[in-house]
């Protein structure tokens, strides 16, 4: 008699994942790109394997820097000229700043829960989410430029931003959980990335890319690249809601 | 050093001697004060640098005897010594881990704004309390005995808040970086009769 083989979703995503192939060694920043959309099971060989490392750390930034940074010129082109070109540079800082500065926690919370990832394998982890979220922005890019130029004023843009920023983040998380399994999967003699962790400390890197925002702001509106005040993020909302 | 760093956080004891644990602490700890000096800024950046590891260290030295008589049938003063050390260097390492968000938070917050203090004194809290749940989480590993465990939190918590309010300012409530350590102001009070005294004045 035949034996049932039970297909589970985890099951079917791993075996997709394991069909991956992708050779970082020679591949630039946009191929790797391509990879986290594409090959993402061969990324994460590769980052748990440490293979290609260096490789893979500079294309995932240049990648993070590249695409957040086509973003940023148009959420700039609402007031086109030296604003799209700080608006261009301003976003780089907040993805690929906020991702970094919550790198060492990722790393030292995640040995604790017993990874044996070193810390170049957890910077590559975490530019993973980061190259995600910023492929989320620029394939957005189209619609955000197209609604810039069309709209009369900010009230509207910047809730169509914040709904593209949202959509970047959530599909970030996504993929970061997905390597997360899939990590899990290929090595179960240790917890590579703590499942409950991982979404407190995604609650961290919003909590500071919205305050690095907010230091940077403005984004949309005119200003010089650095208004020089200092302010928490909550600010906004009570702006908002007219609150005092 | 992020080699040692995760040696220590891997529980990997071959690796760590008290020197090394010592050099994890010192650079860990000085991160985290000179990220919460960042909000005052100039020489309360310096001054917190220092501070924090004395903290650490200080607390340590002065509630090591009492830690040891809890331990001495179990432990000999060495192996106590190696245990509280490398307890010390974890939490060290987790404040450090959240150095980064600290400066940013610091350099980001309005001067002389009582939300704002408010805000990084919970931030400085919420780290302080990470950072030593860590510490606690190694320490009830590595002996073993939930009672001793409770004994040295108890003892170490016990002198700790003491010595941090010997060595304030930390953030500044003055929002000036004109004191490193204001002894004589500080001595007139202890931590303990300071939170004793707010609690009666809840009621007055």
């Amino acid at each position: 008699m035949a034996e049932a083989i039970h297909v589970t979703p985890e099951s079917r995503l791993f075996a997709r994942l394991e069909q991956d192939r992708f050779d970082a060694g020679r591949a630039g920043p946009f191929a790797v790109a391509g990879a986290v959309l594409k090959s993402q099971g061969a990324v994460i060989r590769d980052v748990q394997q440490a293979r290609h490392l260096p490789a893979y750390l500079g294309s995932l930034f240049a990648a993070t820097l590249l695409l957040s940074a086509a973003y940023g010129a148009v959420l700039g082109l609402f007031q086109p000229g030296l604003q799209t070109l700080f608006a261009a540079l301003k976003l780089p800082i907040v993805v690929l700043g906020s991702a970094l500065l919550c790198a060492p926690t990722f790393f030292v919370f995640n040995s604790i829960l017993g990874s044996k990832l070193g810390f170049p394998q957890t910077v590559a982890v975490v530019l993973y989410l980061a190259a995600s979220a910023a492929l989320v922005l620029v394939a957005f890019a189209p619609i955000a430029w197209l609604f810039t130029v069309s709209s009369g004023g900010p009230g509207f843009l910047r809730g169509l931003h914040l709904l593209v920023f949202l959509i970047a983040a959530a599909y970030g998380l996504r993929s970061l959980n997905t390597a997360r399994r899939y990590l899990n999967y290929i090595d179960a003699t240790q917890t590579p990335v703590h499942g409950g962790f991982l979404f407190l400390w995604f609650g961290i890197v919003v909590f500071v890319a919205l305050q690095m925002a907010w230091y940077f702001r403005p984004l949309l509106l005119p200003g010089p690249f650095h208004s020089g005040q200092r302010g928490l993020f909550f600010e906004a909302f009570s702006l908002w809601t007219g609150a005092p | 050093m992020t080699a040692l760093v995760h040696a220590l956080l891997q529980s990997r004891g071959t690796e760590l001697s008290p020197p090394r644990l010592l050099a994890v602490i010192a650079a860990s700890s000085s991160a985290f004060g000179a990220a919460v000096g960042a909000y005052v800024g100039r020489f309360q950046i310096l001054y917190d640098a220092v501070k924090m590891p004395a903290f650490l260290l200080s607390t340590l030295g002065l509630s090591f005897a009492a830690m040891h008589l809890f331990a001495a049938r179990e432990l000999k003063a060495r192996e106590t010594f190696a245990v509280a050390l490398e307890t010390v260097a974890v939490t060290s390492v987790v404040l450090g881990a959240l150095a980064p968000v600290v400066l940013l938070l610091g350099f980001s917050c309005p001067l002389r704004d009582p939300r704002a203090y408010g805000f990084l004194i919970l931030l400085l809290t919420a780290s302080v309390a990470a950072g030593g749940l860590a510490g606690v989480a190694r320490l009830r590993r590595r002996l073993g005995s939930l009672r001793l465990t409770v004994a040295w939190v108890a003892v170490y918590q016990f002198t700790g808040a003491q010595t941090a309010w010997l060595l304030k300012p930390w953030v500044g409530h003055t929002f000036t970086d004109d004191r490193f350590l204001p002894l004589r102001e500080n001595l007139k009070g202890n931590f303990y009769e300071s939170v004793f005294r707010t609690f009666l004045g809840m009621f007055s």
